[in-house]
């Protein structure tokens, strides 16, 4: 007998091993319908598929909770390196475009006086201080840069050249204790000087016109030119608007305080512009 | 009552597998915990109940995650009903010869999946993998088997599990 069962339960054994590899063979194949059978059988397995899928997902879930709050971490720091780097690329942009605005008034200038303009420039250096008296710019003798050529941008004068190396030059801007500029009023022709007020431990920016005439009427918000004398500054750039007139008492002439055109603290392009004999700028 | 404990393990078994163990992947390798409870079982209770244990937990699995019927339940079968010719021929204690039968079932395994991926053509894993996969799977499930033979001793220790069965007799 126990050799029988024994025999009995092998050969049971084998007969379900043949009825598997027939059923694993019969449902390999791709088929496209659903048999009656296994149709049925979805039927009834279907909710309880359903039930355990819930449950496996919900214990899944509170698993991936603990492994994702590690992988969170380390998603924010790589975030945060990100966020940083486009800050920075907005920055770049922001300033780009800033440059942009500035170039395109500056290309206008350019346009209307194409003769004498030598060349463009950046200012590289200024000397410490927050006001520029002297600036450094990046075109020298190579680009065509010679001493006393004047500096302007579209905002008016800058100063003059009065060094040149080969790739760099040195200028000395109208606020320069230093610099001397003949000057006009624009309304009533009254020309003076105008000198820089920048002296050390006095910086304010502005300049003073000195030797005008003393029956001159001009009065603050008159626009000031360069008049053309000296020859160095070709004639009508424009420099600045008068902000308070004086006359000292014993003085034989009125003096007016100027507000320079450019904004000295914040020179980033300029032009190196030439003379040439009664050229008259053309400005908007 | 012993079909519905029996039936429930392996239901509960299925869960943990699919939810939990894919937390506890060592190089992509899971441990097969029913192979550790089919093995129990046949060791514990002998074969008609390992080789159905075997059948029945495969044939879940090829339900629920499988891409044909049957290839689960007959690797489990095999196993199962092999690993019950051994139950009463040989002293079983309680960790080292369940952890050593690990070893030649789970490369039996292993080979009917090979001969079915050989017949199928399906390429689920090269030469390589094959062998990475049974080294890690088998280390990797021996460290869970004591564990589990521990608990289905200690389950057997109840009455209802006791009453015994057999294949049918011819008289």
């Amino acid at each position: 007998m126990p050799r029988l069962y024994k025999n009995l339960s092998l050969i049971i054994v084998i007969i379900a091993i043949i009825g598997l590899i027939a059923l694993m063979v019969y449902t390999e194949t791709g088929k496209e319908k659903a048999w009656i059978v296994e149709n049925a059988l979805g039927r009834i397995l279907t909710p309880v598929q359903k039930g355990l899928y819930s449950v496996s997902s919900y214990v899944y879930n509170l698993f991936v909770g603990i492994g994702q709050r590690s992988s969170m971490k380390d998603e924010y720091e790589e975030l945060k390196v990100r966020v940083a780097q486009l800050e920075k690329e907005l920055y770049r942009l922001e300033e780009l475009e800033k440059q942009n605005e500035r170039l395109k008034d500056l290309a206008m200038f350019v346009d209307d006086n194409r003769e004498i303009v030598v060349t463009g420039a950046n200012v590289v250096a200024k000397n410490p201080g927050s006001w520029f008296n002297n600036i450094t710019i990046d075109k020298g003798t190579k680009h065509g840069v010679a001493v006393n050529m004047a500096v302007v941008t579209n905002q008016g004068l800058v100063g003059r050249v009065i060094e040149v190396a080969d790739n760099w030059s040195k200028v000395r801007t109208i606020v320069d204790g230093k610099s001397a500029v003949s000057g006009i009023i624009q309304r009533n022709r009254d020309n003076g000087l105008l000198k820089g007020s920048n002296t050390l431990g006095s910086e304010d920016g502005m300049c003073e016109m000195i030797y005008l005439p003393e029956d001159s009427n001009v009065a603050p918000g008159d626009k000031v030119l360069t008049s053309g004398l000296g020859e160095i500054f070709p004639k009508g750039i424009y420099i600045g608007e008068v902000v308070e007139v004086f006359k000292d008492k014993r003085a034989l002439y009125k003096t007016a305080i100027v507000k320079p055109g450019v904004d000295f603290q914040r020179l980033e392009e300029v032009l190196v512009i030439t003379n040439k004999d009664d050229y008259v700028l053309k400005q908007d | 009552m012993r079909e519905m404990v029996i039936l429930g393990i392996l239901l509960l078994n299925l869960i943990v597998q699919s939810s939990i163990f894919p937390f506890i992947e060592i190089f992509h390798v899971k441990p097969d915990s029913l192979l550790t409870l089919v093995v129990s079982f046949a060791l514990v209770a002998g074969n008609p109940t390992g080789a159905l244990v075997g059948f029945c937990g495969g044939l879940l699995q090829d339900l629920f995650f499988g891409n044909n019927l049957g290839l689960y339940a007959l690797q489990y079968m095999i196993v199962g009903y092999l690993a019950g010719l051994l139950h009463g021929r040989l002293y079983v204690d309680k960790v080292f010869i369940p952890m050593l039968a690990i070893i030649p079932t789970n490369l039996l395994k292993q080979t009917v999946m090979l001969v079915y991926n050989f017949f199928s053509q399906s390429g689920m894993f090269q030469d390589r993998m094959f062998i990475q996969i049974l080294i890690f799977e088998t280390i990797y499930t021996i460290v869970l088997m004591p564990f589990v033979f521990s608990s289905i001793v200690k389950l057997y220790d109840n009455k209802f599990m006791r009453k015994k069965r057999h294949f049918p007799k011819i008289r």
